[in-house]
Protein backbone atom coordinates (compact mmCIF):
# COMPACT_ATOMS: atom_id res chain seq x y z
CA UNK A 1 0.00 0.00 0.00
CA UNK A 2 1.55 3.22 -1.11
CA UNK A 3 0.65 6.32 0.74
CA UNK A 4 2.87 8.86 -0.91
CA UNK A 5 1.77 12.43 -1.00
CA UNK A 6 -0.22 11.90 2.14
CA UNK A 7 1.32 14.71 4.09
CA UNK A 8 1.62 17.04 1.18
CA UNK A 9 -1.99 18.05 0.90
CA UNK A 10 -3.32 17.81 4.39
CA UNK A 11 -1.71 18.48 7.69
CA UNK A 12 -1.98 15.36 9.84
CA UNK A 13 -4.04 17.13 12.43
CA UNK A 14 -6.43 19.86 11.68
CA UNK A 15 -8.45 22.03 13.92
CA UNK A 16 -11.16 23.72 11.97
CA UNK A 17 -11.27 27.47 12.24
CA UNK A 18 -14.11 28.35 14.50
CA UNK A 19 -15.67 31.25 16.26
CA UNK A 20 -17.05 29.36 19.22
CA UNK A 21 -15.64 26.34 20.94
CA UNK A 22 -12.05 27.22 20.24
CA UNK A 23 -10.01 26.80 23.35
CA UNK A 24 -8.64 30.22 24.19
CA UNK A 25 -4.89 30.19 24.38
CA UNK A 26 -3.75 32.02 27.49
CA UNK A 27 -1.37 34.19 25.50
CA UNK A 28 -3.76 35.00 22.69
CA UNK A 29 -2.11 38.22 21.65
CA UNK A 30 -3.93 39.14 18.43
CA UNK A 31 -0.81 40.29 16.60
CA UNK A 32 1.02 37.09 17.51
CA UNK A 33 -1.95 35.12 16.28
CA UNK A 34 -2.04 36.86 12.92
CA UNK A 35 1.72 36.38 12.63
CA UNK A 36 1.29 32.66 13.18
CA UNK A 37 -1.52 32.66 10.62
CA UNK A 38 0.68 34.36 8.04
CA UNK A 39 3.53 31.93 8.60
CA UNK A 40 1.25 28.90 8.43
CA UNK A 41 -0.38 30.18 5.25
CA UNK A 42 3.02 30.49 3.62
CA UNK A 43 3.83 26.94 4.69
CA UNK A 44 0.53 25.81 3.24
CA UNK A 45 1.34 27.59 -0.01
CA UNK A 46 4.60 25.64 -0.12
CA UNK A 47 2.71 22.38 0.37
CA UNK A 48 0.58 23.26 -2.62
CA UNK A 49 3.52 24.20 -4.84
CA UNK A 50 2.70 21.34 -7.23
CA UNK A 51 -0.73 22.85 -7.80
CA UNK A 52 0.75 26.29 -8.39
CA UNK A 53 3.30 24.85 -10.81
CA UNK A 54 0.52 23.11 -12.69
CA UNK A 55 -1.72 26.17 -12.81
CA UNK A 56 1.10 28.35 -14.08
CA UNK A 57 2.28 25.92 -16.73
CA UNK A 58 -1.25 25.15 -17.89
CA UNK A 59 -2.02 28.84 -18.27
CA UNK A 60 1.14 29.45 -20.21
CA UNK A 61 0.55 26.39 -22.38
CA UNK A 62 -3.02 27.33 -23.20
CA UNK A 63 -1.98 30.88 -23.95
CA UNK A 64 0.77 29.97 -26.35
CA UNK A 65 -0.26 26.61 -27.76
CA UNK A 66 -2.69 27.72 -30.41
CA UNK A 67 -0.37 29.96 -32.30
CA UNK A 68 2.61 29.06 -34.40
CA UNK A 69 4.37 32.18 -33.18
CA UNK A 70 3.65 31.17 -29.61
CA UNK A 71 5.48 33.36 -27.15
CA UNK A 72 6.10 36.11 -29.68
CA UNK A 73 2.46 37.07 -29.63
CA UNK A 74 2.90 38.19 -26.05
CA UNK A 75 5.67 40.52 -27.22
CA UNK A 76 3.49 41.97 -29.92
CA UNK A 77 1.13 43.71 -27.53
CA UNK A 78 3.68 45.83 -25.63
CA UNK A 79 5.58 46.31 -28.88
CA UNK A 80 2.59 47.75 -30.73
CA UNK A 81 1.53 49.77 -27.73
CA UNK A 82 5.00 51.22 -27.42
CA UNK A 83 5.25 52.01 -31.14
CA UNK A 84 1.91 53.81 -31.20
CA UNK A 85 2.77 55.82 -28.10
CA UNK A 86 6.21 56.66 -29.42
CA UNK A 87 4.93 57.81 -32.79
CA UNK A 88 1.99 59.76 -31.41
CA UNK A 89 3.77 61.45 -28.56
CA UNK A 90 7.08 62.18 -30.18
CA UNK A 91 5.22 63.85 -33.07
CA UNK A 92 2.54 65.63 -31.05
CA UNK A 93 4.09 66.63 -27.79
CA UNK A 94 7.82 66.49 -28.25
CA UNK A 95 8.85 65.89 -24.69
CA UNK A 96 12.29 67.27 -23.97
CA UNK A 97 14.00 63.90 -23.84
CA UNK A 98 16.13 61.63 -25.92
CA UNK A 99 15.46 57.93 -26.50
CA UNK A 100 11.75 58.39 -25.86
CA UNK A 101 10.94 54.84 -27.04
CA UNK A 102 13.26 53.32 -24.46
CA UNK A 103 11.65 55.42 -21.76
CA UNK A 104 8.18 54.21 -22.77
CA UNK A 105 9.29 50.61 -23.02
CA UNK A 106 10.96 50.54 -19.61
CA UNK A 107 7.82 51.82 -17.91
CA UNK A 108 5.16 50.20 -20.05
CA UNK A 109 6.27 46.58 -19.70
CA UNK A 110 6.25 46.64 -15.86
CA UNK A 111 2.94 48.50 -15.96
CA UNK A 112 1.46 45.77 -18.20
CA UNK A 113 2.57 43.16 -15.67
CA UNK A 114 0.93 45.04 -12.84
CA UNK A 115 -2.43 45.56 -14.54
CA UNK A 116 -2.52 42.03 -15.93
CA UNK A 117 -1.80 40.68 -12.44
CA UNK A 118 -4.50 42.68 -10.73
CA UNK A 119 -7.01 41.94 -13.50
CA UNK A 120 -6.18 38.25 -13.28
CA UNK A 121 -6.33 38.17 -9.48
CA UNK A 122 -9.73 39.82 -9.65
CA UNK A 123 -11.33 36.80 -11.28
CA UNK A 124 -9.01 34.19 -9.79
CA UNK A 125 -11.20 33.14 -6.87
CA UNK A 126 -14.52 33.60 -8.64
CA UNK A 127 -13.22 31.67 -11.64
CA UNK A 128 -12.07 28.76 -9.49
CA UNK A 129 -15.50 28.31 -7.93
CA UNK A 130 -15.86 24.78 -9.29
CA UNK A 131 -12.60 23.65 -7.76
CA UNK A 132 -13.06 25.44 -4.45
CA UNK A 133 -16.45 23.84 -3.91
CA UNK A 134 -15.22 20.34 -4.55
CA UNK A 135 -11.90 20.17 -2.80
CA UNK A 136 -10.06 22.05 -0.11
CA UNK A 137 -7.56 24.62 -1.34
CA UNK A 138 -5.71 27.37 0.45
CA UNK A 139 -7.31 30.16 -1.57
CA UNK A 140 -3.97 31.97 -1.75
CA UNK A 141 -3.01 29.46 -4.45
CA UNK A 142 -5.18 31.17 -7.06
CA UNK A 143 -3.99 34.80 -6.93
CA UNK A 144 -0.45 33.56 -6.38
CA UNK A 145 -0.57 31.46 -9.55
CA UNK A 146 -1.91 34.42 -11.54
CA UNK A 147 0.92 36.67 -10.42
CA UNK A 148 3.54 33.98 -11.03
CA UNK A 149 2.29 33.29 -14.52
CA UNK A 150 2.23 36.98 -15.39
CA UNK A 151 5.69 37.40 -13.95
CA UNK A 152 7.12 34.74 -16.26
CA UNK A 153 5.67 36.54 -19.26
CA UNK A 154 6.87 39.87 -17.89
CA UNK A 155 10.50 38.88 -17.42
CA UNK A 156 10.69 37.14 -20.77
CA UNK A 157 9.13 40.00 -22.68
CA UNK A 158 11.20 42.64 -20.92
CA UNK A 159 14.43 40.78 -21.69
CA UNK A 160 13.57 40.02 -25.27
CA UNK A 161 12.19 43.48 -26.06
CA UNK A 162 15.19 45.24 -24.56
CA UNK A 163 17.64 43.08 -26.50
CA UNK A 164 15.78 42.98 -29.82
CA UNK A 165 14.97 46.67 -29.82
CA UNK A 166 18.37 47.81 -28.56
CA UNK A 167 19.40 49.12 -32.00
CA UNK A 168 16.24 51.27 -32.18
CA UNK A 169 15.90 52.35 -28.55
CA UNK A 170 19.58 52.77 -27.87
CA UNK A 171 19.46 50.54 -24.79
CA UNK A 172 22.89 49.80 -23.31
CA UNK A 173 23.50 47.22 -20.61
CA UNK A 174 25.08 48.86 -17.57
CA UNK A 175 26.04 48.03 -14.00
CA UNK A 176 22.94 49.64 -12.48
CA UNK A 177 20.82 46.86 -13.99
CA UNK A 178 21.92 44.82 -10.94
CA UNK A 179 19.15 46.59 -9.03
CA UNK A 180 16.48 44.94 -11.22
CA UNK A 181 15.93 41.85 -9.02
CA UNK A 182 14.90 44.22 -6.24
CA UNK A 183 12.65 46.07 -8.70
CA UNK A 184 11.02 42.77 -9.60
CA UNK A 185 10.46 41.89 -5.94
CA UNK A 186 8.87 45.29 -5.32
CA UNK A 187 6.46 45.11 -8.22
CA UNK A 188 5.55 41.49 -7.42
CA UNK A 189 4.81 42.34 -3.79
CA UNK A 190 2.77 45.38 -4.74
CA UNK A 191 0.80 43.57 -7.46
CA UNK A 192 0.12 40.57 -5.25
CA UNK A 193 -0.92 42.76 -2.33
CA UNK A 194 -3.39 44.78 -4.39
CA UNK A 195 -4.42 41.65 -6.30
CA UNK A 196 -5.31 39.83 -3.07
CA UNK A 197 -7.63 42.65 -2.07
CA UNK A 198 -9.15 42.75 -5.57
CA UNK A 199 -9.72 38.99 -5.49
CA UNK A 200 -11.60 39.16 -2.20
CA UNK A 201 -13.68 42.20 -3.12
CA UNK A 202 -14.70 40.64 -6.44
CA UNK A 203 -16.19 37.65 -4.62
CA UNK A 204 -18.56 39.96 -2.78
CA UNK A 205 -19.10 42.49 -5.55
CA UNK A 206 -19.00 40.94 -8.99
CA UNK A 207 -18.88 44.22 -10.88
CA UNK A 208 -15.59 45.12 -9.22
CA UNK A 209 -13.52 44.19 -12.26
CA UNK A 210 -15.16 46.88 -14.41
CA UNK A 211 -14.38 49.51 -11.81
CA UNK A 212 -10.83 48.23 -11.57
CA UNK A 213 -10.21 48.49 -15.30
CA UNK A 214 -11.51 52.06 -15.33
CA UNK A 215 -9.40 52.86 -12.30
CA UNK A 216 -6.36 51.28 -13.88
CA UNK A 217 -6.50 53.39 -17.03
CA UNK A 218 -6.85 56.55 -14.95
CA UNK A 219 -3.94 55.46 -12.82
CA UNK A 220 -1.93 54.81 -15.98
CA UNK A 221 -2.19 58.43 -17.08
CA UNK A 222 -1.36 59.68 -13.60
CA UNK A 223 1.87 57.69 -13.58
CA UNK A 224 4.80 59.05 -15.58
CA UNK A 225 5.08 56.35 -18.24
CA UNK A 226 4.21 58.04 -21.51
CA UNK A 227 5.50 61.37 -20.27
CA UNK A 228 8.49 62.21 -18.07
CA UNK A 229 7.89 63.78 -14.68
CA UNK A 230 11.05 65.78 -15.10
CA UNK A 231 13.87 65.38 -17.53
CA UNK A 232 17.56 65.73 -16.76
CA UNK A 233 17.27 69.47 -17.28
CA UNK A 234 14.32 69.70 -14.88
CA UNK A 235 11.80 70.32 -17.63
CA UNK A 236 8.63 68.33 -18.09
CA UNK A 237 4.96 68.57 -19.02
CA UNK A 238 3.82 68.70 -15.38
CA UNK A 239 4.08 72.13 -13.67
CA UNK A 240 6.58 72.22 -10.82
CA UNK A 241 3.89 72.86 -8.22
CA UNK A 242 2.17 69.53 -8.94
CA UNK A 243 5.21 67.31 -9.27
CA UNK A 244 5.30 66.60 -5.56
CA UNK A 245 1.83 65.03 -5.70
CA UNK A 246 2.82 62.81 -8.60
CA UNK A 247 5.61 61.42 -6.47
CA UNK A 248 3.12 60.32 -3.82
CA UNK A 249 1.69 57.80 -6.31
CA UNK A 250 2.97 54.40 -5.15
CA UNK A 251 3.41 53.28 -8.72
CA UNK A 252 5.72 56.24 -9.36
CA UNK A 253 8.50 54.87 -7.15
CA UNK A 254 7.97 51.34 -8.40
CA UNK A 255 8.13 52.34 -12.06
CA UNK A 256 11.19 54.47 -11.27
CA UNK A 257 12.85 51.25 -10.11
CA UNK A 258 12.74 50.29 -13.80
CA UNK A 259 13.17 53.71 -15.44
CA UNK A 260 16.35 54.49 -13.54
CA UNK A 261 18.50 51.46 -14.39
CA UNK A 262 17.08 50.81 -17.87
CA UNK A 263 16.59 54.35 -19.19
CA UNK A 264 18.85 56.57 -17.10
CA UNK A 265 21.52 53.93 -16.63
CA UNK A 266 21.89 54.70 -12.95
CA UNK A 267 20.51 53.56 -9.61
CA UNK A 268 17.19 54.88 -8.31
CA UNK A 269 17.47 57.77 -5.86
CA UNK A 270 17.23 56.89 -2.18
CA UNK A 271 13.66 58.27 -1.77
CA UNK A 272 12.53 56.31 -4.82
CA UNK A 273 14.15 53.13 -3.56
CA UNK A 274 12.82 53.54 -0.03
CA UNK A 275 9.38 54.50 -1.36
CA UNK A 276 9.16 51.45 -3.59
CA UNK A 277 10.26 49.02 -0.88
CA UNK A 278 8.01 50.47 1.83
CA UNK A 279 4.97 50.79 -0.40
CA UNK A 280 5.23 47.28 -1.80
CA UNK A 281 5.82 45.64 1.57
CA UNK A 282 2.91 47.57 3.04
CA UNK A 283 0.63 46.55 0.16
CA UNK A 284 1.63 42.92 0.53
CA UNK A 285 1.08 42.93 4.27
CA UNK A 286 -2.31 44.63 4.11
CA UNK A 287 -3.37 42.39 1.22
CA UNK A 288 -2.36 39.25 3.11
CA UNK A 289 -4.11 40.33 6.29
CA UNK A 290 -7.36 41.17 4.48
CA UNK A 291 -7.16 37.97 2.47
CA UNK A 292 -6.50 35.75 5.48
CA UNK A 293 -9.34 37.41 7.33
CA UNK A 294 -11.85 36.68 4.58
CA UNK A 295 -10.38 33.42 3.27
CA UNK A 296 -12.60 31.07 5.26
CA UNK A 297 -15.85 32.80 4.44
CA UNK A 298 -15.16 33.21 0.71
CA UNK A 299 -16.59 29.79 -0.13
CA UNK A 300 -19.98 30.82 1.23
CA UNK A 301 -20.24 33.74 -1.17
CA UNK A 302 -19.29 31.90 -4.35
CA UNK B 1 0.94 2.77 10.83
CA UNK B 2 -0.66 5.68 12.56
CA UNK B 3 -4.29 5.41 13.39
CA UNK B 4 -6.47 7.62 11.22
CA UNK B 5 -9.56 9.28 12.59
CA UNK B 6 -12.01 12.12 12.21
CA UNK B 7 -13.49 13.73 15.29
CA UNK B 8 -16.18 16.37 15.14
CA UNK B 9 -17.13 18.25 18.28
CA UNK B 10 -20.34 20.30 18.32
CA UNK B 11 -19.94 21.16 14.67
CA UNK B 12 -22.49 23.52 13.16
CA UNK B 13 -22.61 24.94 9.67
CA UNK B 14 -24.87 27.86 8.92
CA UNK B 15 -25.42 29.49 5.56
CA UNK B 16 -26.71 32.97 5.05
CA UNK B 17 -29.04 33.12 2.12
CA UNK B 18 -29.20 36.33 0.17
CA UNK B 19 -32.19 37.29 -1.88
CA UNK B 20 -29.93 37.87 -4.84
CA UNK B 21 -27.13 35.48 -5.51
CA UNK B 22 -24.39 37.96 -6.31
CA UNK B 23 -24.30 41.51 -5.19
CA UNK B 24 -22.78 44.30 -7.16
CA UNK B 25 -21.41 47.62 -6.08
CA UNK B 26 -24.01 49.35 -8.20
CA UNK B 27 -26.89 47.50 -6.53
CA UNK B 28 -25.49 48.02 -3.07
CA UNK B 29 -25.13 51.72 -3.79
CA UNK B 30 -28.69 51.99 -5.09
CA UNK B 31 -30.02 49.98 -2.14
CA UNK B 32 -28.29 52.21 0.35
CA UNK B 33 -29.61 55.30 -1.42
CA UNK B 34 -33.18 53.98 -1.53
CA UNK B 35 -32.90 52.46 1.94
CA UNK B 36 -33.81 49.04 0.66
CA UNK B 37 -32.27 46.06 2.34
CA UNK B 38 -32.06 43.57 -0.50
CA UNK B 39 -28.38 43.10 0.11
CA UNK B 40 -28.81 41.83 3.63
CA UNK B 41 -29.12 38.15 4.36
CA UNK B 42 -32.79 37.24 4.28
CA UNK B 43 -32.62 33.83 5.82
CA UNK B 44 -30.15 31.72 7.70
CA UNK B 45 -30.11 28.00 7.09
CA UNK B 46 -28.52 25.58 9.51
CA UNK B 47 -27.19 22.77 7.35
CA UNK B 48 -25.35 20.98 10.12
CA UNK B 49 -26.61 21.47 13.64
CA UNK B 50 -24.37 20.69 16.59
CA UNK B 51 -23.03 17.37 15.36
CA UNK B 52 -20.51 15.45 17.44
CA UNK B 53 -19.09 12.35 15.88
CA UNK B 54 -16.00 10.21 16.20
CA UNK B 55 -14.96 8.09 13.25
CA UNK B 56 -12.21 5.68 14.30
CA UNK B 57 -9.68 3.84 12.17
CA UNK B 58 -11.25 1.06 10.11
CA UNK B 59 -14.77 2.42 10.28
CA UNK B 60 -17.03 2.20 7.23
CA UNK B 61 -19.62 4.82 7.90
CA UNK B 62 -22.81 5.24 5.91
CA UNK B 63 -24.90 8.39 6.19
CA UNK B 64 -28.61 8.17 5.39
CA UNK B 65 -31.28 10.83 5.43
CA UNK B 66 -33.68 12.72 3.22
CA UNK B 67 -32.60 15.36 0.74
CA UNK B 68 -31.53 18.49 2.55
CA UNK B 69 -30.81 16.65 5.79
CA UNK B 70 -27.24 17.93 5.76
CA UNK B 71 -25.43 14.78 4.63
CA UNK B 72 -23.43 16.37 1.83
CA UNK B 73 -22.74 19.47 3.91
CA UNK B 74 -21.30 17.24 6.61
CA UNK B 75 -18.97 15.63 4.05
CA UNK B 76 -17.88 19.07 2.90
CA UNK B 77 -17.14 20.11 6.46
CA UNK B 78 -15.08 16.95 6.98
CA UNK B 79 -13.08 17.68 3.84
CA UNK B 80 -12.46 21.33 4.88
CA UNK B 81 -14.32 22.74 1.88
CA UNK B 82 -16.67 24.51 4.29
CA UNK B 83 -15.13 25.75 7.51
CA UNK B 84 -17.60 25.06 10.34
CA UNK B 85 -19.48 28.03 11.74
CA UNK B 86 -18.81 26.69 15.20
CA UNK B 87 -17.26 23.60 16.72
CA UNK B 88 -13.99 21.85 15.98
CA UNK B 89 -12.77 19.12 13.69
CA UNK B 90 -9.72 17.01 14.28
CA UNK B 91 -8.46 14.68 11.68
CA UNK B 92 -5.52 12.48 10.83
CA UNK B 93 -4.94 10.85 7.48
CA UNK B 94 -4.69 11.64 3.79
CA UNK B 95 -8.23 12.44 2.79
CA UNK B 96 -9.72 12.31 -0.68
CA UNK B 97 -13.21 13.67 -1.21
CA UNK B 98 -14.96 12.11 -4.21
CA UNK B 99 -17.97 14.36 -4.07
CA UNK B 100 -18.28 15.22 -7.70
CA UNK B 101 -16.22 13.82 -10.55
CA UNK B 102 -13.73 15.81 -12.57
CA UNK B 103 -12.42 18.63 -10.41
CA UNK B 104 -10.29 21.09 -12.21
CA UNK B 105 -10.26 19.63 -15.68
CA UNK B 106 -8.98 22.20 -18.10
CA UNK B 107 -10.75 21.57 -21.42
CA UNK B 108 -7.92 23.13 -23.44
CA UNK B 109 -5.35 20.68 -22.13
CA UNK B 110 -4.86 17.09 -23.22
CA UNK B 111 -6.00 14.12 -21.22
CA UNK B 112 -2.45 13.42 -20.15
CA UNK B 113 -1.86 16.97 -18.90
CA UNK B 114 -5.15 16.85 -17.03
CA UNK B 115 -4.01 13.69 -15.27
CA UNK B 116 -1.04 15.60 -13.89
CA UNK B 117 -3.16 18.61 -13.01
CA UNK B 118 -5.75 16.56 -11.14
CA UNK B 119 -2.97 14.64 -9.44
CA UNK B 120 -1.39 17.89 -8.25
CA UNK B 121 -4.71 19.10 -6.90
CA UNK B 122 -4.99 15.87 -4.94
CA UNK B 123 -1.50 16.35 -3.56
CA UNK B 124 0.79 14.30 -5.78
CA UNK B 125 4.00 15.48 -7.35
CA UNK B 126 4.73 15.05 -11.02
CA UNK B 127 7.06 12.16 -10.24
CA UNK B 128 4.49 10.38 -8.15
CA UNK B 129 1.91 10.83 -10.89
CA UNK B 130 4.22 9.63 -13.64
CA UNK B 131 3.99 6.04 -12.53
CA UNK B 132 0.22 6.30 -12.17
CA UNK B 133 -0.31 7.57 -15.72
CA UNK B 134 -0.11 4.14 -17.33
CA UNK B 135 -2.64 2.41 -15.08
CA UNK B 136 -5.00 5.39 -15.47
CA UNK B 137 -4.83 5.34 -19.26
CA UNK B 138 -5.13 1.57 -19.19
CA UNK B 139 -8.20 1.48 -17.00
CA UNK B 140 -10.00 4.35 -18.68
CA UNK B 141 -9.31 2.82 -22.13
CA UNK B 142 -8.37 6.29 -23.35
CA UNK B 143 -4.74 5.71 -24.25
CA UNK B 144 -5.24 6.63 -27.89
CA UNK B 145 -6.83 9.93 -26.83
CA UNK B 146 -4.16 10.82 -24.25
CA UNK B 147 -2.90 13.74 -26.33
CA UNK B 148 -6.33 14.99 -27.39
CA UNK B 149 -7.61 18.08 -25.57
CA UNK B 150 -10.38 17.21 -23.12
CA UNK B 151 -12.82 19.49 -24.92
CA UNK B 152 -12.98 17.00 -27.77
CA UNK B 153 -13.88 14.18 -25.38
CA UNK B 154 -17.46 13.02 -25.06
CA UNK B 155 -18.85 13.64 -21.58
CA UNK B 156 -18.71 9.91 -20.97
CA UNK B 157 -15.03 9.81 -21.84
CA UNK B 158 -14.25 12.76 -19.57
CA UNK B 159 -16.09 11.11 -16.70
CA UNK B 160 -14.29 7.86 -17.33
CA UNK B 161 -10.98 9.65 -17.13
CA UNK B 162 -11.96 11.50 -13.97
CA UNK B 163 -13.12 8.31 -12.32
CA UNK B 164 -9.94 6.50 -13.31
CA UNK B 165 -7.72 9.24 -11.87
CA UNK B 166 -9.71 9.52 -8.66
CA UNK B 167 -9.65 5.78 -8.06
CA UNK B 168 -5.98 5.31 -8.88
CA UNK B 169 -4.85 7.10 -5.75
CA UNK B 170 -4.71 5.55 -2.31
CA UNK B 171 -6.62 7.63 0.21
CA UNK B 172 -6.53 6.83 3.89
CA UNK B 173 -9.85 8.55 4.38
CA UNK B 174 -12.29 8.26 1.53
CA UNK B 175 -15.37 10.48 1.38
CA UNK B 176 -17.92 9.38 -1.21
CA UNK B 177 -21.07 11.19 -2.19
CA UNK B 178 -23.22 8.63 -4.03
CA UNK B 179 -21.43 6.21 -6.28
CA UNK B 180 -20.44 7.25 -9.73
CA UNK B 181 -22.04 5.01 -12.28
CA UNK B 182 -21.63 6.25 -15.79
CA UNK B 183 -21.32 4.73 -19.23
CA UNK B 184 -22.21 1.40 -20.70
CA UNK B 185 -22.79 -1.82 -18.81
CA UNK B 186 -19.28 -3.05 -19.44
CA UNK B 187 -17.90 0.09 -17.82
CA UNK B 188 -20.25 0.00 -14.84
CA UNK B 189 -19.07 -3.51 -14.03
CA UNK B 190 -15.42 -2.46 -14.26
CA UNK B 191 -16.09 0.65 -12.19
CA UNK B 192 -17.76 -1.35 -9.44
CA UNK B 193 -14.75 -3.61 -9.03
CA UNK B 194 -12.41 -0.68 -8.93
CA UNK B 195 -14.57 1.15 -6.42
CA UNK B 196 -14.58 -1.94 -4.22
CA UNK B 197 -10.80 -2.14 -4.30
CA UNK B 198 -10.49 1.59 -3.57
CA UNK B 199 -12.77 1.18 -0.56
CA UNK B 200 -10.77 -1.84 0.59
CA UNK B 201 -7.54 0.14 0.44
CA UNK B 202 -8.83 3.08 2.48
CA UNK B 203 -8.78 2.88 6.24
CA UNK B 204 -11.86 5.05 6.74
CA UNK B 205 -14.85 5.29 4.44
CA UNK B 206 -17.66 7.81 4.73
CA UNK B 207 -20.41 7.12 2.22
CA UNK B 208 -23.48 9.22 1.55
CA UNK B 209 -26.09 7.43 -0.50
CA UNK B 210 -29.79 7.09 -1.13
CA UNK B 211 -29.27 3.52 -2.26
CA UNK B 212 -29.71 1.46 0.88
CA UNK B 213 -28.21 -1.65 -0.65
CA UNK B 214 -24.93 0.24 -1.12
CA UNK B 215 -24.87 1.24 2.53
CA UNK B 216 -25.65 -2.35 3.50
CA UNK B 217 -22.91 -3.71 1.29
CA UNK B 218 -20.11 -1.32 2.19
CA UNK B 219 -20.76 0.03 5.66
CA UNK B 220 -20.53 -1.37 9.16
CA UNK B 221 -21.96 1.68 10.93
CA UNK B 222 -24.68 4.12 10.01
CA UNK B 223 -25.82 7.52 11.08
CA UNK B 224 -29.19 8.92 10.19
CA UNK B 225 -29.52 12.64 9.71
CA UNK B 226 -32.55 14.85 9.77
CA UNK B 227 -32.53 18.66 9.61
CA UNK B 228 -28.80 18.83 10.21
CA UNK B 229 -28.83 16.64 13.30
CA UNK B 230 -27.94 13.03 13.95
CA UNK B 231 -31.18 11.33 14.95
CA UNK B 232 -29.99 7.74 14.95
CA UNK B 233 -26.73 5.84 15.04
CA UNK B 234 -26.03 2.13 14.86
CA UNK B 235 -25.30 -0.81 12.58
CA UNK B 236 -26.99 -0.62 9.16
CA UNK B 237 -29.25 -3.54 10.04
CA UNK B 238 -30.92 -1.40 12.70
CA UNK B 239 -30.83 2.08 11.21
CA UNK B 240 -31.89 1.34 7.66
CA UNK B 241 -35.21 -0.36 8.56
CA UNK B 242 -35.96 2.44 11.02
CA UNK B 243 -35.17 5.10 8.43
CA UNK B 244 -37.23 3.35 5.77
CA UNK B 245 -40.13 2.95 8.18
CA UNK B 246 -40.16 6.64 9.04
CA UNK B 247 -39.88 7.55 5.38
CA UNK B 248 -42.84 5.30 4.59
CA UNK B 249 -44.73 6.89 7.44
CA UNK B 250 -44.24 10.32 5.95
CA UNK B 251 -45.41 9.17 2.55
CA UNK B 252 -48.58 7.57 3.98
Amino acid sequence: MTRTGRGSILPPRLRGPSTAGRPEAPDSDPSAESRVKLVSSIQELWQFREVIKNFVSQDLKVKYRRSALGFFWSLLNPLLHMSVITVVFSLLFRFPMSQYSLYVLSGLVPWTFWTASVDGCCMSIVGAENMIKRQYFPKLVFPFSVVTQNFVTFVLSLTVLLLILAPITGFRPNASLCILPLSFLCIIAFSLGVGLIAAVVTVYFRDMQHLISVGMSTWFYLTPIIYPLESATGEGPIPHAYRYYFKLNPMFSIIQMFHRPIYDGRLPTTPELAGAVVVSLAALLVGMLIFKRCEDSLVFSL
Amino acid sequence: MAENFITLKNVSLRFKLYSTQHRSIKETFVNVLLRRNYGRPTREVTAVNNVSLHIPHGRRLGIVGDNGAGKSSLLKVMSRIYPPTSGTIERRGFLVPLLEVGIGFNPELSGLENIFLTGAIMGFSRREMTRRVDPILEFSELRQFADTPIKYYSSGMAQRLAFSIATEIDPEILLLDEIFSVGDIHWVQKAKHRMQSLIDRSSILVLVSHQMELIERYCDWTIWMRAGQIVGEGPPSEIIPAYQASEAGVQV
